[in-house]
């Protein structure tokens, strides 16, 4: 499904990806874990090719399609969703609007209205929202994870068949995380070709979203592969024994 | 929805209370719009051509009044008084424009009784090498306690960037709450990303953007949103 090969990855002149290489196949969950500042955001963002960032070799494709000069909404639409860290507010735009404009372009014609709304009624139930959600501005007043929701929501409408889980739960109270990852077991149940890459500093998401393999990224490249019992292992020793000299910047820095 | 229609002269009228009106044609008018105590009431209009125009309400005790602008033009120099006369009365303008060459709005806006609540929302969107210019001025007299006044001034960008916000606050009370807000320039390329990253390409983003943008204000009025609408597709899409 998704092959990173040799992938070194820029910005402003600053080292972020390394030589870094990942194969997810279909069905599979994948967990990248890491501290702050290892390129773990960049790396999703990169997948869908933010011209912020300067890829200066390497290979990205998805199912055998070389994806790496494809536009953002190329990419999207052959399958790949970003569920954010921090979602964008978008003043005037309601959730329902967006999705229907989205699952309009998505599928080239206009979805049957009844059909749409059923749809997202049954998510919005899922998911524990207020039916009034979608009526508002795109994650306006909306609280952490509410956003995060509301990221779940649309992943539920658009079904692709690989998600990425870019620090979904930052910002979730227990309840809310409980909610978001079954929400995501039980799309994989129904899509047993989607596969994940969930992108995380810390093992609580774990424990609802089972990995298949566990990863762990520092300084821009996988220091160690391994299954669930590696994520046991950085909850109990941390990432210190990982810590190299090579050049960090932090997540938080390359966003600015 | 009652209906206005001006021609080139000066007008006064009474907006009563349960009715919305609809202002629909006007070129070179000035007019005196009368909001009575304990008055709610809706105003709109919708221009799609060149006009030079001055409105002004006198706003009594206790009254809600809404004004809709929608301007789609060349040319458009608008002055908009509005005089707050009464207590607890409340006043939310919103402009929408699309400027093809250059669109200009002074709005002031007078609290001269206390406990009064004003919200201006000025909007708009330039093409190519259009301007806005947008002076907005509001003013709390002293005395005025436990007013507010809301500004949001924003201009987006599509082509080169010739526009001008002056937002201005003149307060002489302490007690009230006001706030400015003023912003020109492009799309945030993080929305863009955000809209992209769903599957939207450019123009797609853009015209869900606008519409949002502009329209926002709008879609209380359902007959007329399509129509709208249709005038935002015909730039962006």
């Amino acid at each position: 499904m998704l092959d990173i090969k040799n992938l070194h990855v820029k910005i402003d002149n600053k080292n972020i990806l390394e030589n870094f290489n990942i194969h997810i196949s279909k069905g599979e969950v994948h967990a990248i874990m890491g501290p702050n500042g290892t390129g773990k955001s960049t790396l999703s963002r990169v997948i869908l090719n933010d011209k912020r960032y300067t890829v200066e070799k390497g290979d990205i494709t998805f199912n055998g399609e070389n994806i790496r000069n494809l536009s953002t909404d190329k990419i999207a639409n052959k399958g790949i969703f970003l569920a954010n860290q921090l979602p964008c507010e978008i003043d005037g735009v309601t959730t329902a609007d967006f999705l229907r404009t989205v699952v309009t372009n998505k599928e080239d014609k206009n979805i049957s209205l009844y059909e749409f709304i059923k749809k997202v009624e049954n998510a919005q139930t899922d998911l524990k929202m207020k039916p009034d959600m979608i009526h508002r501005s795109i994650n306006k007043g909306f609280s952490g994870g509410e956003k995060k929701k509301n990221e779940i929501l649309q992943m539920k409408i658009l079904e692709p068949k690989l998600i990425i889980l870019d620090e979904i739960d930052s910002g979730l109270d227990v309840d809310s995380l409980k909610v978001v990852s079954e929400n995501v077991v039980s799309y994989l149940r129904e899509h047993n070709d989607a596969s994940v890459l969930i992108i995380t500093h810390y093992p609580r998401i774990l424990e609802y979203i089972k990995p298949d393999f566990v990863h762990v990224m520092i300084g821009g490249n996988i220091k160690e592969s391994g299954t669930y019992d590696l994520a046991l292992k950085v909850e109990k020793e941390g990432y210190d024994s990982y810590k190299t000299s090579a050049s960090i910047v932090s997540d938080k820095e390359q966003n600015e | 929805m009652n209906k206005i229609v001006l021609e080139d002269s000066f007008y006064k009228l009474n907006l009563d209370n349960g009715k919305n009106y609809i202002i629909t044609s006007n070129n070179n008018s000035e007019v005196e719009f009368n909001v009575l105590d304990n008055t709610n009431t809706k105003i709109v209009e919708i221009n799609q051509s060149d006009t030079k125009t001055k409105y002004i309400f006198n706003i009594l005790e206790n009254s809600n009044i809404e004004i809709d602008i929608f301007d789609d033009s060349k040319s458009v120099k608008r002055t908009i008084d509005i005089n707050i006369n009464g207590e607890n009365s409340k006043v939310l303008l919103n402009v929408s424009s699309i400027s093809s060459e250059e669109n200009e709005y002074i709005v002031n806006v007078f609290h001269n009784k206390s406990n009064t609540i004003s919200k201006t929302n000025i909007h708009g969107v330039t093409n190519n090498d259009s301007k806005i210019i947008i002076t907005n001025n509001g003013y709390i007299k002293k005395g005025c306690k436990k007013s507010k006044l809301i500004q949001d001034n924003k201009i987006i960008t599509m082509g080169e960037n010739n526009s001008k916000i002056k937002p201005n606050l003149y307060i002489d009370e302490y007690d009230v709450e006001a706030s400015h807000g003023a912003y020109i320039g492009k799309f945030d390329n993080d929305t863009l990303f955000y809209l992209s990253s769903r599957g939207l390409d450019e123009k797609l983003s853009y015209n869900l953007l606008i519409n949002g943008f502009l329209l926002d204000s709008f879609y209380k009025y359902e007959s007329l949103t399509q129509n709208l609408i249709d005038i935002i597709n015909k730039y962006w899409r």
